[in-house]
Order: C-alpha cells, then sequence, then structure tokens
C-alpha cells in the first residue's frame, strides 16, 4: 500500500511539472498581466534593460513584464523561431527586420496599426516626432509590424591626447585623413623596433564593410534584392581600404580586443558602435571623443540594432499591455534616458533636446554629431535570404581579405557566390 | 485463471513475457527515434517553416542541397573531424586501457582520472577549453612562449595544417589546395578526444578482462614475449570490442555539435567557416532566422544514409576480421 502511495505521489508530481512547463504565458489569476520580454541584451545593456523594465512595472500596476535574456542574437532568434514553430512564443520580443518578415509571412507577428490608431495610441505628431525612416523600416506594404527598440550607429572614438602628441587636432573627416591619421599614430614609442601603438584597430566586421561601401558609392545587394552588388568596383575599394587600415596601420583582434587595447591607450583610434560607449564607460582615463564616420564619395552609415515585435498568439490583454511598454518605451523621455544610458540612438527627435541626452552630450565630446547621422542613414536589406547570405560576407568575404588568405577582389568574389547560392535557394 | 496469473505462471523466457518488458524501452525508442526520423524523411519533401508545412516541393530540398557549396564545404570539414578524432581516439585508448588492465598501483585513480572528463559537464569543458586556446590569454600559448616558441591562433586560425607546415619549413612546393584542416579545427578535435576518450578505456577494459586469463598463462608458459601475447592473443579476441568501439565513436564524431557551437566563433564554425561541420549546418539552416525545416530535415536525412553506408561498409570489410 504505502508503495502505491508513493507510485501515485510521483506520477502526480511528475504531471505537475509538465503541466507548469507548458503554461508558460498564461495569465495569472491575481488580475495581472504577466509579458515574457525576450531580448539579447547582456552586460551593461541588460542591466539597464532590466532597470527601465522595473521601472515600467512598478509604474504600471496590473501589467509584469518578464525580461528574459537570450543571450547572443543568433540564439534568441533561434530560440523565438523554435517557440513559434511549438506554438508557443513569447508576448514580446526583439527581432531583426529579417525575423519580423518570416514572422510575419507565417502570420505570427501583430499588426501594430489598430494599436497605434486606438485610443491608448501615438497622434500625428508622435508619429512624426520618429527619427526619419525608422518607422518605414518597421513597414511592410503599409503596416507597421514592429517597433524601433535599440538602434545604432557607427561612430570614430578618437584619444585626443594620442591626437595631439602628434599634432592632430581632428578626428578623420574623410578617407585620406582616416588612413594618413592612423600611418601617423602607428608608432614604435620606445625604439625596440617593434611596434607599441597603433593607429587603429577592429574586429572582424561585415558592418563596417557596408558603412565603407555606401561611403565609397556601393550598394549591397542589387535594387530588386535578388543578386549581390558588393562584388564591384566601389565594394573592391571599401575592402581594399579596409584592409590596409587594419592589417598596415591597425590590427584585427578577435572579439572586442579592440575596444580594451583602445582603452588602455595602445590604439590611437577605433571605429565602432555607438553602444560600445556603455561598455567602456569609467574604463579609460584619457580625454576621449567620439565623431561621424569618415566620408569618401560621400556620407555613408547603416543603421544596426533590432525593433521589437509582438506575437499575435497572445492573448488581448497581453497584447495591449505589451504595446503600453512599446508606447512608454519609446516616448521621448524614456528613449532619451534608454539612450544617455546604453549609447543607441533615441528614436524620438524630441529626444535630443530632453535633459538626459543634454547632459550626456555634454559629457561626451562629439555625440551629438554621431547621432546625427541618423538623418541620412540607411538600412539594410531586410529580407531573410539576405539575413542568411550577410554571415557569408562576414567569414568569407571580409574575414578572408583581413586575414589575408585571399585578395580583396578574390574574396568578394567568392563571398559573391556564397551569398547568390543563399539569395536563390530562398 | 486471470491473465496476470497465468503470466506469472510463465517460464522467464516466455516470448510474451520478453516482449512485456521490452515495452517500456521500446516506446521510448519509437517515440524519441523511430517518429522522428520518419517524419524527418517525410518533412524532407515539404516546405516547412516554423512549424508550418507549405507545400509539397518533392526532391527539390535535396537537389539544392547538392548545389550549395557550403554544404560541401560543412561535409569536408566534417570528414576531416572524423578522421582526425576516431584513429587516434581508438589508439590512446586501446594503449591507456591495456597499461590500466595491468595490476598496478593506485590503479583506481587512474581509472578515475581518465574517465573524469566524459562524466564532465561538455559544456563546461567547451568553455574551460576556449580559455585554454586563447591566443593571448591562454595557458596554451603562455607554455608555448616559456619553451621558446612563438604563440598561435589556435581557434581563431582558419589556415589549414599542412599549408602552416609547409609554411614554416618552406616547402613552397606545397600544393595550395592542400591546405587540411584548419589549426581551429585540429583544436576542437583535441578536446574530442581528450573528452572520449574516458568512455572507450572503459569499453576495452571490460573487453580486456573478458579474455581468459588462461591464454595468458599459457602463452607465458611458451614464453612468449609480451608484443606476441599483446599480438596473438589480446589483439585478436578483443576485436568484437574494438569493432563496437570504432562503430560508435565514428557515429558519434559524425554527429558532433556541442563543442562546435560553444567552443567556436563568433560566428560559430569560425574562423572563416572551417569549423563548420554538417550537424551544425544542418541545425543553421533549420533554426535560424530563415530556416526551413524541410531542407534542414533533408541535410539529416544525408547524413543518416551517409553513417548507415559508412556502417555498412565497416561491417563488411572490417568485421571479416572480427573473432567473436
Amino acid at each position: 500500500m504505502k508503495r502505491y502511495v508513493i507510485a501515485v505521489a510521483v506520477v502526480l508530481t511528475v504531471a505537475a511539472l509538465i503541466a507548469g512547463c507548458g503554461g508558460g504565458g498564461e495569465e495569472s489569476t491575481s488580475g495581472v498581466v504577466t509579458v515574457q520580454f525576450w531580448h539579447a541584451m547582456g552586460g551593461p545593456l541588460g542591466d539597464a534593460l532590466d532597470e527601465l523594465v522595473a521601472e515600467f512595472n512598478e509604474t504600471h500596476p496590473g501589467i509584469d513584464i518578464v525580461s528574459i535574456s537570450m543571450g547572443r542574437y543568433q540564439a534568441l532568434s533561434q530560440k523565438i523561431m523554435a517557440a513559434v514553430a511549438a506554438g508557443q512564443p513569447p508576448v514580446l520580443a526583439q527581432a531583426y527586420e529579417a525575423w519580423t518578415g518570416e514572422l510575419i509571412e507565417n502570420g505570427s507577428a501583430e499588426p501594430l496599426n489598430t494599436y497605434i490608431e486606438g485610443a491608448d495610441g501615438l497622434t500625428a505628431a508622435e508619429i512624426d516626432d520618429f527619427v526619419p525612416g525608422m518607422l518605414d523600416n518597421n513597414s511592410w506594404e503599409g503596416t507597421i509590424y514592429s517597433f524601433p527598440f535599440n538602434k545604432s550607429v557607427r561612430a570614430i572614438y578618437w584619444n585626443r591626447d594620442l591626437f595631439a602628441a602628434e599634432g592632430l587636432d581632428h578626428a578623420p573627416t574623410d578617407w585620406s585623413e582616416y588612413e594618413g591619421f592612423a600611418r601617423r599614430l602607428t608608432k614604435d614609442t620606445d625604439g625596440d623596433g617593434k611596434i607599441d601603438q597603433w593607429g587603429t584597430a577592429g574586429q572582424i566586421s561585415a558592418w563596417m564593410f557596408e558603412n565603407l561601401l555606401l561611403q565609397t558609392g556601393g550598394q549591397i545587394l542589387t535594387d530588386d534584392g535578388t543578386a549581390v552588388a558588393f562584388d564591384s568596383a566601389e565594394g573592391v575599394d571599401a575592402l581594399e581600404f579596409m584592409v590596409r587600415l587594419l592589417t598596415k596601420w591597425g590590427k584585427v583582434t578577435s572579439g572586442y580586443e579592440y575596444q580594451n587595447d583602445f582603452q588602455a591607450g595602445k590604439v590611437a583610434m577605433i571605429e565602432g558602435s555607438t553602444v560600445s560607449l556603455s561598455f567602456m564607460e569609467g574604463k579609460y582615463t584619457f580625454d576621449m571623443a567620439v565623431a561621424p564616420l569618415p566620408e569618401q564619395k560621400g556620407k555613408g552609415c547603416y543603421v544596426a540594432g533590432t525593433n521589437v515585435v509582438i506575437f499575435s498568439n497572445a492573448s488581448q490583454a497581453q497584447k495591449d499591455a505589451a504595446w503600453k511598454f512599446i508606447k512608454w518605451f519609446t516616448s521621448p523621455e524614456t528613449t532619451a534616458r534608454w539612450a544617455a544610458r546604453t549609447g543607441y540612438a533615441p528614436v524620438r527627435m524630441s529626444a535630443t533636446a530632453s535633459e538626459a541626452m543634454t547632459a550626456r552630450f555634454a559629457e561626451i565630446d562629439g555625440l551629438k554629431e554621431v547621432l546625427q547621422q541618423l538623418e541620412f542613414a540607411s538600412y539594410e536589406p531586410r529580407s531573410g535570404a539576405w539575413y542568411a547570405g550577410r554571415k557569408h560576407l562576414e567569414e568569407v568575404g571580409v574575414e578572408g581579405a583581413l586575414r589575408q588568405r585571399m585578395t580583396p577582389p578574390e574574396a568578394l568574389i567568392e563571398a559573391a557566390r556564397l551569398v547568390n547560392a543563399a539569395l536563390a535557394g530562398q | 485463471m486471470t491473465w496476470l496469473e497465468r503470466l506469472k505462471r510463465k517460464s522467464y523466457m516466455d516470448p510474451l513475457t520478453a516482449a512485456l518488458y521490452l515495452v517500456p524501452a521500446g516506446i521510448i525508442v519509437v517515440v524519441f527515434r523511430m517518429l522522428p526520423i520518419g517524419s524527418a524523411f517525410l518533412l524532407s519533401f515539404f516546405d516547412v517553416k516554423m512549424g508550418r508545412i507549405r507545400g509539397f516541393v518533392g526532391l527539390a530540398q535535396y537537389a539544392r542541397l547538392f548545389q550549395d557549396p557550403t554544404f560541401w564545404s560543412s561535409l569536408g570539414t566534417t570528414a576531416y573531424y572524423v578522421l582526425g578524432v576516431v584513429p587516434l581516439s581508438l589508439f590512446l585508448s586501446l594503449f591507456a586501457a591495456v597499461l590500466l588492465n595491468q595490476k598496478i598501483r593506485a590503479l583506481g585513480f587512474y581509472r578515475t582520472v581518465y574517465f573524469l572528463p566524459v562524466v564532465t559537464s561538455l559544456v563546461a569543458v567547451s568553455m574551460v577549453w576556449k580559455w585554454i586556446f586563447h591566443p593571448r590569454l591562454g595557458l596554451l600559448n603562455y607554455f608555448l612562449q616559456f619553451l621558446g616558441g612563438g604563440s598561435l591562433q589556435w581557434l581563431e586560425e582558419p589556415r589549414g595544417i599542412f599549408e602552416m607546415a609547409a609554411g614554416a619549413l618552406d616547402w613552397s612546393w606545397w600544393p595550395g589546395g592542400l591546405a587540411g584542416p584548419s589549426l581551429a579545427l585540429i583544436a576542437v578535435i583535441v578536446v574530442a578526444i581528450w573528452r572520449g576518450i574516458g568512455y572507450n578505456i572503459v569499453i576495452f577494459l571490460a573487453g580486456l578482462q573478458n579474455i581468459p586469463d588462461q591464454y595468458y598463462e599459457a602463452a607465458r608458459i611458451d614464453g612468449a614475449s609480451p608484443r606476441q601475447v599483446f599480438w596473438n592473443i589480446t589483439w585478436p579476441l578483443l576485436s568484437p570490442t574494438t569493432f563496437y568501439v570504432l562503430l560508435s565513436t565514428t557515429i558519434v564524431s559524425f554527429q558532433v555539435f556541442t563543442q562546435i557551437y560553444l567552443m567556436t566563433g563568433p560566428p560559430v564554425g569560425g574562423p572563416m567557416g572551417t569549423t563548420k561541420v554538417i550537424v551544425y549546418y544542418l541545425f543553421e539552416k533549420g533554426f535560424d532566422a530563415g530556416g526551413n525545416m524541410g531542407y534542414a530535415s533533408a541535410v539529416a536525412l544525408v547524413l543518416f544514409g551517409i553513417i548507415l553506408t559508412l556502417t555498412l561498409v565497416q561491417r563488411r570489410i572490417v568485421e571479416r576480421r572480427v573473432y567473436y
């Protein structure tokens, strides 16, 4: 008899556990709407996000946003896709445009127009206040499916002290200055025949290449998005420049080590996302400033970062709560604080005049000009095919050339072959 | 007489009873092995995105698969991995097992040490080794420099090892196409061998202890040398075990995923895609944004076919030399 009781207890416990696992997206009975929010914010970014989420939860009784970090973006995308396939998506998640496109096709992304136009929506003036282009980039055939959340642009970070020692008083404004300054700042300071101070440093990054490509007048894909266009004379120009810059007057480091070297004063300037600010905060002692990217044939700047989507499986109460969060998060006041804290671009124009951003501009010299790049910024192709193909550009095109396994033209031809195969496969 | 009483009276070997005992394991095998294999087979003929079947495409995905250059390169990488892991792992574990089969002091200690990596979480193992291989802060480069050598890029080195060796020896005649597996892949192979050896040792030890002592005694009386004893008694009588270890190590090696996922990149499979093995390729094609489960299923079935063929070939060729 005793054994029987134990067996029943075990079965019941297991059943309860299994039932508990399946109940992730349910609303609790206490009247509080729980909204699972999956994101890929870690380190200082995750801390900043968690604090804002906690503040939202405190000021919005009845809503509980549960912030869950999934690690890297790639892991986040894999988890979202698997969760959607299993019919258990979260309510809210960060998503690149390419992921949103997939979700729309699958009928999993909630159209947001009714929320924007609804009672708790946004006025026309508020819509106009969003950074130009951002909402368009979140629209598919006239319907808005996602909202800009954490958007960043690239910037030059420069060490004023090292520049001054070389008689330089400004960050490079064009490619010839970029390379010339990097050359002058590459030095053997103690005379042992080894270089101790590099002009620049960077990591293997398709994003850097894409920006250079834009500055020299090239484009990533053909206008209809069906074939590669980066294997052009402009592409070779951009990649050759990148290789010269980072292998002659700089070095390629793994991961974010180039940031550490810059903080340590071993590298005079680096190019990086505005978000690097939050990772470098308080870790350097020299006079640091940021500047917009140098231009070549023209200015060029691709926006990076993700948006947020609401999943259509969620209950109406959850979707309404998620919308409230999006509206609050992208309000001029919150986006300004988020931006000042993390280095992401504020998504509202009026946010630049806010107290938080004014204080931040005073702290970081040049940040205002860096963020002004948003006014002419471009966005990468949004197709899932390009998202899959982009990896090849990075690991064959850019990495192949930077590690000097191939010449830039060879690397681009090889990358183009692989990306075109990926584009054709969709 | 109820069916239960009848069951109780029947002998242990009764086929019905045997079948009944097999049911629990059978259910698990069918539900978690057979059904997924069957559904993967079916899915490979369909366009499947995010769990939604969007249409029948016949063999189109197989055709696309064979035209994808990344599929072939990941297959090549997997072949390098298997060729790197299987022979060395087999040799080292057999060698260690023979030594551990002697009557030496602290035997339990040694057996434990060799088995420790097997019971350690693969995730933890991968992270620790990733640090050991770190180009600037890693232990391995520290030792290399201590011994007067230069440092290597290890997991970040896309150059093939033959190419690196030819470069170091100034063999300019070495053909550029024969670069070999990247040093990054070699680093992963080293960890795989280190990690898998303990398990194989245990299997080999069990095999060794199954060999009756009389043969060894007889050999000793006849004055056989240790080498003769090994080649004429141990090796042939151990052959069923060796065959099993060969098969299982080959199969497991073809399916390597975790170490690649954790140790390489970002992006995973780097540097320059030289550690992208077939199962990671499958995962990427199925789970990344823009992925297609149907296509990934096709990859899985091709891999299944490859492993099955290889196993059959091994049985044909190797099993003839096995003494049961």
